[in-house]
């Protein structure tokens, strides 16, 4: 089992399929050396997700791989307060005020939560700040030294990182899965993924939304097409659009 | 989907402009390796299975691979002793994975074109932006691992889409082998750019002898001297381009290489009359030197089919 997941839920914890994935996510950091590649990223679930009385709407907000990941070697790095502190005079590590991925995942976030007063869009993003709804995770778990994973790095982990997702996604039971994934998405990733695509567009965005075979709950997944250099406004209509076309918000 | 891509109008061979090469050449001769890497368990496509038989394909993944481990260092040692640079059709992958091979070809001044980014990744299904995104990613790595910037495509494993030829001409490739309609290189119409149809081939193919048709390597040899012969007798009246694409894990295995280097021998004794080029070298001359000429001769002959028409 891979050390040091004290964040993680004690639903994913339990899971023998979810250790087994990360188990084998861990194999393939260490082969590849402290120097080589990071510790395995771990999605950070909010215990709300798990309480059946609740009425929260819950959206797995899914990037490819995280520019920065930290130093190479330290296991659950991503975890830590330091992660998600933002400091804009730090060029050198992820910028989660900057980067569009993550505006636009706490406007979604706080257009969901409106009743929620805890969580302040305008706020920067923080351990102590965070979309409750809306939760981070990625296909590809382990980065490498420059951050993104080389494909040497991609292809020893893919197969682990799907079945990860896979498992959140059961375990979680989002109301939908949203990917931003760039290129990667309706022909590789979905792919991977072994979702049908439904073949037909989503009125009012660029995104397409797909059917997860394996689920016995269909959850919509949805891919966002929309080319990486659209605005914040746009991405961010657009994922409503398609969030309202995946019935999220009936 | 259109009834005809309208790629390249109709231009019959006879009686078009001379093409000379450099040199008074009648003949310009490439080669082309592929540089490929296919992966062991490679996503879905739902037009195209990466692998004949069920996936895991240990037997097919191995024979792949023969090329990236053994056969690429035997055509290279051969090329060598020609003295033939080769242009190298590279699935840009490759750059992480076999970093070794690519600093072998960039030592040799060898071309790289992009080849798409995994010969299992197929571009079925691609949006534009999709497209794009490979092409950027295969620029950005070729730069990255040789500063060599990509002029040539050959879509991965031969799949396209209706977007393909205009969105590699609106980045700035100058030829595609992508079309096998003619032995010399013809204006594409593009709505952008000035990209060239560059003779590849199917015929002189390794992939197509080998493992599509089961011939033999003396057979392959014999194959490629009529090939030569022909084109080089025809460029007498207009320069040819003849191009050998190539495939480590075929041509190279011990009991074909010796054929393959008969080939080159006979090629080789008319070096007088044949410029031993690389496919940047080629699009590059033809654009200076042709491009206009053919376009002309194309709109003078009546024969254009109209569609977007060439670039402006």
């Amino acid at each position: 089992m891979v050390g040091s997941v004290h964040t993680l839920n004690s639903e994913l914890k339990n899971d023998p399929e979810y250790s087994a994935s990360l188990n084998g996510l861990q194999t393939a950091s260490e082969a590849f050396g402290e120097h080589q590649a990071t510790g395995v990223f771990i999605p950070h679930f909010p215990e709300s997700w798990f309480e059946r009385s609740s009425s929260l709407k819950k959206i797995i907000w899914c990037g490819s791989a995280t520019r920065k990941w930290g130093e190479c070697g330290a296991l659950d790095h991503c975890r830590t307060p330091e992660f998600y502190d933002d400091d804009p005079n730090d060029k050198d590590r992820h910028a989660i005020s900057k980067s569009i991925f993550w505006r636009t995942m706490r406007s979604v976030g706080c257009h969901l939560e409106k009743s929620v007063t805890s969580f302040d869009p305008e706020l920067k993003y923080s351990k102590h700040n965070q979309p409750e709804t809306v939760v981070w995770s990625n296909v590809f778990r382990v980065g490498g030294p420059n951050g993104e994973p080389s494909r040497r790095l991609q292809q020893a982990q893919i197969q682990d990182c799907i079945a990860c997702l896979k498992r959140e996604i059961h375990l979680a039971k989002p109301n939908a899965v949203i990917f931003h994934t760039g290129y990667l998405s309706t022909n590789f990733t979905q792919a991977y993924f072994g979702a049908q695509d439904v073949g037909e567009d989503i009125p009012g965005c660029d995104g397409r939304v797909g059917v997860y075979a394996q689920a016995k709950t269909t959850v919509p997944h949805i891919w966002m097409t929309r080319h990486t250099k659209h605005t914040d406004q746009i991405r961010i209509s657009d994922a409503l659009a398609a969030l309202n076309y995946a019935g999220v918000f009936k | 989907m259109k009834p005809d891509p309208n790629l390249y109008d109709y231009w019959p061979y006879a009686g078009r402009p001379k093409i000379v090469w450099p040199g008074g050449k009648k003949l310009a001769f490439w080669i082309a390796p592929n540089i490929e890497f296919y992966e062991f368990m490679p996503p879905t496509n739902p037009q195209r299975q990466p692998w004949p038989n069920a996936i895991p394909n240990v037997q097919q993944y191995s024979q792949r691979d023969f090329g990236n481990r053994v056969g690429h260092q035997r055509l290279m040692e051969l090329l060598d002793k020609y003295s033939l640079r080769g242009s190298v059709s590279l699935n840009v992958a490759l750059c992480d994975h076999h970093p070794e091979i690519i600093e072998d070809c960039v030592a040799r001044d060898w071309e790289f074109f992009s080849h798409g980014i995994y010969n299992t990744r197929y571009s079925y299904g691609l949006s534009p932006e999709q497209e794009q995104a490979v092409l950027d990613d295969s620029i950005r790595t070729v730069e990255k691992a040789s500063g060599q910037r990509i002029r040539g495509y050959l879509a991965p494993a031969l799949t396209h889409t209706e977007h393909t030829l205009d969105l590699i001409a609106e980045n700035d490739f100058w030829y595609s082998c992508d079309l096998f309609q003619d032995d010399q290189p013809q204006p594409l119409k593009t709505k952008t750019g000035k990209l060239v149809s560059m003779p590849y081939s199917l015929e002189v193919n390794d992939v197509i002898t080998y493992s599509v048709m089961g011939f033999d390597p003396d057979r392959y040899t014999d194959m490629l001297k009529r090939h030569f012969d022909q084109l080089l007798k025809e460029g007498e009246r207009s320069g040819t381009v003849m191009c050998i694409p190539l495939h480590a894990y075929l041509v190279s295995q011990p009991h074909r290489i010796r054929p393959f280097e008969a080939a080159l021998k006979h090629i080789m004794a008319h070096r007088d009359d044949v410029w031993f080029a690389t496919g940047r070298e080629i699009a590059e001359y033809y654009r200076e030197h042709y491009w206009d000429q053919a376009i002309a001769d194309i709109a003078a002959r009546g024969v254009a089919t109209g569609g977007t028409g060439f670039a402006a």
